[in-house]
């Protein structure tokens, strides 16, 4: 025995009960109360279907009781009731009825509009299904791990691949599986219950099947048996795959299937679709017919063949097809006390059947149907009139049934959506009174009672010409030799014919015993006394369907969302059929004529972290991550890299950099190679600049530009042979540069290779007046300014360890960019910290660079300029040579060059200590007119005050222009420099 | 030369992992035990860093031709998706003598990976006498930039479903083959080998951007956790994919 909390009680439960079947084992009849007005309401499809078990397990809202098992030790809570289920206070709602009409919502608090926020969190609190609770993830054992959210390890998604994807593991779907299984295709079997087999676990019956099938010797064994031997000799085989308890949710292109098991969502791709997915019952809409044990006749098969259950003492069946006859058979086996059997119908397709239940002496009324069932919060008796041939009650004819079970067994809706889906449409059959399928897409093949049918035989028959049909279509099968192909071909006529022959019997067995339509039962003033419920999941009653329909809303899909009605959480599985007869009546057309409303994933509910699955975040480490920690870095999110962003204090770091030597990681610049014949010819095109003079061993800066001009990336472009050069881009650029580079060399059939070297290599940059002393005292390689001056290049050994060192300083100092195989980066670090230390070398991080960059006013990609900006606003005409024969963005660039720019990249100080930040507004020096805005902004300790660069119009591009910054509300004070801030004649950067 | 390290040398540290110097790259032998993990990876599924792999790119609209001329002896796949072993590759085809054994992935009719033995670069670019440039394909050393591990194990496959959309089953190739997927959202090189090439199990080669690593890694022991996944040292490929083992 398993012992699980229900509302505070301890309740217990056999191992492979479902709470549902636990709690009313024990007694428990109410499970939920109603969205709106607070019915109490029990158990109804036992399926999963309906939304009338829904509770709050270990946290986790909207559980559906009737298909989670019970696990030892499980928190269960009702949902939407105060104080209790039994007694809810807010079920006075329920009497008031009549002033919430459809459209209640649309219509109500509108005028003044304030009074909609008054209410709104009275209506919030009244209606909903269920709370979130804080502790989901340690309720289910699930905890969290160290820096990620409690919600976040529960959840993940899984990939799989299919020849064929059979979606219903019932009679049909598990014959198509074999079949195609055997046809050699990888087959991969998705069922929403714990086990295979259907309607065949639970029905109770002994089979009778058709030799001719092949599968006679199944016949007079009992249904579950034969159940247990199907579903094992599915998951014997080698290439089949049994995904149970799996809800395939969606759709979606190419044959992708969304699928849902517990908290994992499984994508699913398969070359072909067999939907197997049956036909489920719904309730006929009568009055009261939402109370506690009125159920479908298959919740009630389920409770007692599946959990061992016995529903109630005293039973009414109430039915319009033979599946009622099989649910009385049910109820005797198990004991129960069938009170009458109830069938509109004047004659039944089993009279052998109808005659075992007469032989019990049950009253069986043929050609009747329920007009109201009565009780408060259960079910006590029924009301039953006789029906005409138009399918009205008969005034005057009516009897009352004393009972505490009924049994509704009103009529099958095929589980048709997950195929709407495809793109594959259903055609009302008026024979059948359901939706069938009809235009099937390719690769789509269907079986069972989702055709309509409702036999075992054809859906034997169906799964196998399905199955098969889905082997024989597979591209990868047309390699199977000859003779096989000939003998599937033969197969596959043979099977045919049989459904085809089964199908006219079934159909001529349908028109004897075709009866009136009472699914919605209309009774003279029968809505003025109790409500006949359309949609349990939004108590939409049949009175609410009529008014909106008389209000405009006479369309299937307006009648929806104005309604509400199949909007829930059962998706319309309950009252998609009831609500379209009660349109088609109400507005004198045919159902078809109606039409059902399109299906859209998901199919069922799916939880929000399902869908999202497992946070995964990619993140970049530089190869020397680690030692920036151990030197108490504080750390930053740069993109998906983390870097340094300050390690002591930017003061300390700056003048480590300004008066002695300074290490920065810059692993992170983008850094591509670029290899061949026409390298240069491929830069010269894409940069605005000059590469293919560039000689060897030098560097210059670059801009990429757009068709429009527009600035997209900048870096240093270095000729390390004549045909080979290495190109630093931005740290969040290289992707695309690479991209784009490949595109044009792709596009103007140039013999040039593009390769992304960046996560191979680390960089370090040695920046400061010491610098060279320090590198000088690890290499061999000549760093005399003579040897290698400003904006050079060599490759050689530092500390051992192979490097490309380019002469170049972003931060104003002498300096030199090295970069090396990743794999070195701790110890070159270390190696030069430690050689530096005579010198007082400091690491420094980001946000020192900041400050030092910008005193040189070296322009950030990005932030310094937008996407309107073009290098002449960007205050780097210089790097634009139009002596080019052609490049990108030239034509743009050329019209620029003619026309007064718009805005010009200036940089300012600010006046006094006065702080400007990023992004801050610029206005005139007397305050009247906005003129840009701020890039950048830092307090320079070389100026002693707060520096910037800005975006301004183009008459302040002057020296000395004096400017407003509005700073903290205040308009402060700016003078523009169109100059350096630090050295500006660039001469340590030379030294 | 100084020791290289993976990017993973940090994981394989805080595991507990007895590390020694192979080929240069300082490398985790074992773990906990090779016996052990051995054992965990045939049962059901193992992690190992294999980053010090050398990697080779040939890229171009003549590969096949550059190959046949510059690398005589490699065999050659045709088709996207197809790896083949060269066990014997002369010196003349690549005069590193390192350069000894070759998986050649064929990733897309322009692009082909070459997966060989560990060898020594002598610049931060290139591979003494790698690195080749014809009209039509170059040869590029990937080697730094690619971090590398191999999930091996009955439950490998199961593993990195989680985390690749694509068909890993390998059914339509019937032998060795690659693909370039996103793992975890991160793109990746993956080669699959069964039978002898992998000590008789299923194990799949990953390569993602040395950048990545870690987090690849983590996502690949996360995703396993369920299966009981585990790290391996290089003493047990050397039996679980003995053609692939270092040296």
């Amino acid at each position: 025995m398993l012992n699980f909390e229900f509302n505070g009680r301890r309740m217990s439960a056999f191992e492979g009960d479902t709470i549902a079947s636990a709690l009313y084992a024990s007694g428990v009849r109410i499970f939920s109360r109603s969205f709106k007005y607070h019915r109490p309401r029990g158990l109804l499809c036992v399926s999963g279907r309906c939304p009338n078990c829904l509770m709050s397990v270990d946290g986790v809202p909207n559980v559906k009781a009737c298909t989670e098992r019970v696990r030892a030790g499980m928190k269960v809570k009702s949902q939407n009731c105060w104080p209790s289920l039994e007694h809810d206070i807010f079920s006075v709602i329920d009497k008031i009825g009549r002033f919430l009409p459809v459209g209640f919502y649309y219509k109500t608090f509108i005028n003044p509009p304030i009074e909609w926020s008054r209410v709104e969190w009275i209506i919030r609190r009244l209606t909903g299904l269920g709370d979130i609770e804080e502790e989901i993830a340690s309720a289910t054992g699930k905890g969290p791990k160290d820096g990620r959210s409690i919600h976040s390890s529960s959840f993940e998604h899984l990939n799989l691949q299919a020849d064929v994807a059979v979606i219903g593991g019932g009679p049909s779907g598990i014959f198509a599986a074999l079949e195609a299984g055997n046809a050699g295709a990888r087959v991969v079997l998705v069922d929403d219950q714990p086990a295979l087999g259907g309607h065949l676990r639970y029905s109770g019956e002994t089979l009778s099947i058709d030799v001719a099938t092949g599968e006679g010797a199944y016949s007079g064994l009992k249904s579950s048996a034969v159940a247990s031997t199907l579903e094992k000799a599915v998951r014997d085989r080698p290439n089949m795959t049994v995904l149970d308890n799996s809800t395939a949710f969606g759709i979606y292109e190419s044959n992708l299937i969304g699928i849902v098991r517990g908290n994992s969502v499984i994508r699913l791709r398969a070359e072909q679709l067999v939907f197997a997915t049956g036909a489920h019952e719904f309730p006929s809409v009568f009055q009261n017919n939402d109370l506690p044990e009125v159920f479908l006749g298959r919740g009630i098969q389920r409770l007692v063949n599946l959990y061992g259950v016995i529903p109630g003492k005293r039973a009414v069946v109430v039915s319009n097809n033979d599946s009622g006859l099989g649910v009385a058979r049910t109820l005797m086996d198990a004991g129960v006390k069938l009170e009458a059997y109830i069938d509109s119908r004047k004659a039944v397709g089993a009279p052998e059947t109808l005659a075992e239940i007469e032989d019990a002496k049950v009253q069986t009324f043929l050609g009747w149907a329920v007009k109201e069932a009565r009780g408060s919060k259960h079910v006590s008796s029924v009301v039953i009139c006789e029906v005409d041939n138009e399918g009205e009650l008969v005034h005057g004819t009516e009897r009352v049934v004393s009972c505490d079970l009924v049994s509704l067994s009103t009529g099958f809706e095929t589980e048709a959506w997950l195929l709407n889906q495809t793109g594959s449409r259903t055609i009302y059959d008026e024979l059948l009174r359901e939706f069938i399928p009809r235009e099937l897409k390719p690769t789509v093949y269907v079986c069972g009672d989702l055709t309509g049918i409702h036999d075992l035989n054809i859906a034997i028959m169906q799964g196998k010409v399905a199955g098969l049909s889905a082997a024989v279509n597979l591209p990868a099968m047309e390699r199977s030799s000859e003779l096989k192909v000939e003998y599937q071909r033969k197969s596959l006529e043979t099977y045919s014919r049989l459904v085809s022959q089964y199908e006219g019997k079934y159909r001529e067995g349908m028109k004897r015993t075709r009866g009136p339509d009472v699914l919605v039962v209309e009774y003279p003033g029968s809505d003025k006394m109790r409500k006949r419920f359309v949609c349990v999941c939004e108590d939409v009653v049949a009175k609410d369907i009529s008014l909106a329909t008389f209000e405009g809303f006479d369309d299937i899909e307006t009648l929806k969302r104005y309604s509400t009605v199949t909007m829930g959480p059962c998706q319309g599985k309950m009252c998609s059929m009831p609500s379209l007869h009660l349109c088609s009546r109400v507005t004198g057309r045919s159902i078809a004529q109606t039409g059902r409303t399109v299906s859209r994933p998901p199919y069922v509910p799916v939880a929000m972290g399902a869908l999202a699955g497992a946070e995964l975040h990619p993140v970049k480490l530089t190869g020397i991550h680690y030692k920036h920690i151990e030197l108490g870095a504080r750390i930053m999110d740069m993109g998906e890299w983390k870097r340094p962003h300050v390690y002591t204090s930017v003061e300390e770091e700056y003048k480590a950099v300004r008066e002695s030597v300074g290490v920065i990681d810059v692993s992170t610049l983008g850094r591509l190679d670029v290899k061949g014949r026409d390298a240069g010819k491929l830069l010269d095109f894409v940069y605005t600049h000059i590469f293919s003079t560039l000689k060897v061993g030098k560097s210059r800066y670059g801009v990429i530009c757009d068709d429009a001009g527009i600035v997209l990336d900048d870096g240093t472009v270095t000729r390390l042979s004549e045909t080979h050069y290495f190109i630093t881009t931005t740290t969040g650029n290289v992707e695309f540069v690479e991209e784009w580079l490949v595109w044009w060399a792709t596009a103007l059939r140039l013999d040039a290779y593009i390769t992304n070297v960046t996560a191979g290599l680390g960089a370090v940059n040695v920046a400061g007046p010491k610098a060279r002393d320090l590198l000088q005292k690890l290499t061999t390689v000549d760093l005399s300014s003579g040897a290698f001056p400003y904006m050079s290049s060599a490759e050689g050994e530092v500390a051992g360890v192979p490097c490309i060192l380019l002469r170049i300083g972003f931060v104003g100092e002498t300096g030199w960019e090295i970069h090396f195989p990743a794999e070195f980066g701790e110890y070159f670090w270390d190696t030069l910290l430690e050689a530096g230390k005579e010198f007082g070398v400091k690491p420094f991080g980001v946000e020192t660079q900041r400050v030092l960059r910008l005193e040189k006013k070296h322009v950030i990609v990005g932030q310094d300029t937008d996407a309107l900006s073009n290098p002449f606003e960007a205050d780097m005409a210089w790097t634009v040579k139009f002596e080019k024969e052609d490049f990108v963005g030239k034509a743009a660039l050329v019209a620029a060059e003619k026309k007064e720019p718009e805005r010009m990249l200036v940089g300012f100080v600010m006046k006094d200590s006065m702080v400007a930040h990023d992004g801050d507004q610029v206005f005139s020096q007397d305050g009247s007119r906005h003129v840009g805005f701020v890039t950048s902004s830092k307090f320079s300790p070389k100026v002693g005050r707060c520096v910037g660069m800005a975006l301004v119009t183009p008459e302040h591009y002057k020296e000395g222009s004096l400017i407003r910054v509005k700073s903290d509300d205040a308009l402060n004070g700016a003078e523009v420099t169109l100059a350096p801030f630090y050295d500006p004649e660039g001469k340590r950067l030379r030294a | 030369m100084p020791s290289r390290r993976t990017a993973l040398h940090r994981r394989h540290a805080e595991l507990g992992a007895k590390l020694a110097d192979l080929d240069g790259w300082i490398l985790p032998r074992f773990y906990r035990g090779a016996e052990d993990e051995f054992k965990n990876v045939l049962r059901s599924v193992g992690i190992c860093d294999i980053s010090h792999y050398g990697k080779v790119d040939v890229k171009g609209t003549e590969v096949d031709k550059f190959m046949e001329k510059n690398l005589s002896s490699v065999v050659i796949p045709r088709k996207a998706g197809e790896v083949k072993l060269s066990s014997q590759v002369s010196e003349r085809d690549v005069r590193s003598k390192r350069f000894s054994l070759i998986y050649a992935c064929r990733l897309t009719k322009e692009h082909a990976l070459l997966l060989t033995q560990p060898f020594k670069s002598t610049s931060a670019l290139d591979v003494e006498g790698m690195l080749k440039l014809e009209d039509g394909a170059n040869l590029t050393n990937v080697s730094s930039i690619l971090a590398g591990f191999t999930v091996g194990g009955p439950s490998s496959e199961a593993v990195l479903r989680k985390l690749v959309q694509v068909d890993l089953s390998g059914r339509e190739t019937g032998g060795p083959f690659c693909l370039e997927a996103g793992l975890a959202k991160v793109h990746s090189t993956i080669v699959r080998f069964d039978g002898k090439s992998s000590g008789g199990t299923t194990a799949f080669d990953v390569y993602c951007g040395r950048d990545y690593a870690e987090y690849v890694w983590d996502a690949i022991i996360e995703a396993g956790h369920e299966y009981g996944i585990a790290p391996f040292g290089l003493d047990s490929p050397d039996r679980l994919g003995g053609s692939r083992s270092s040296g």
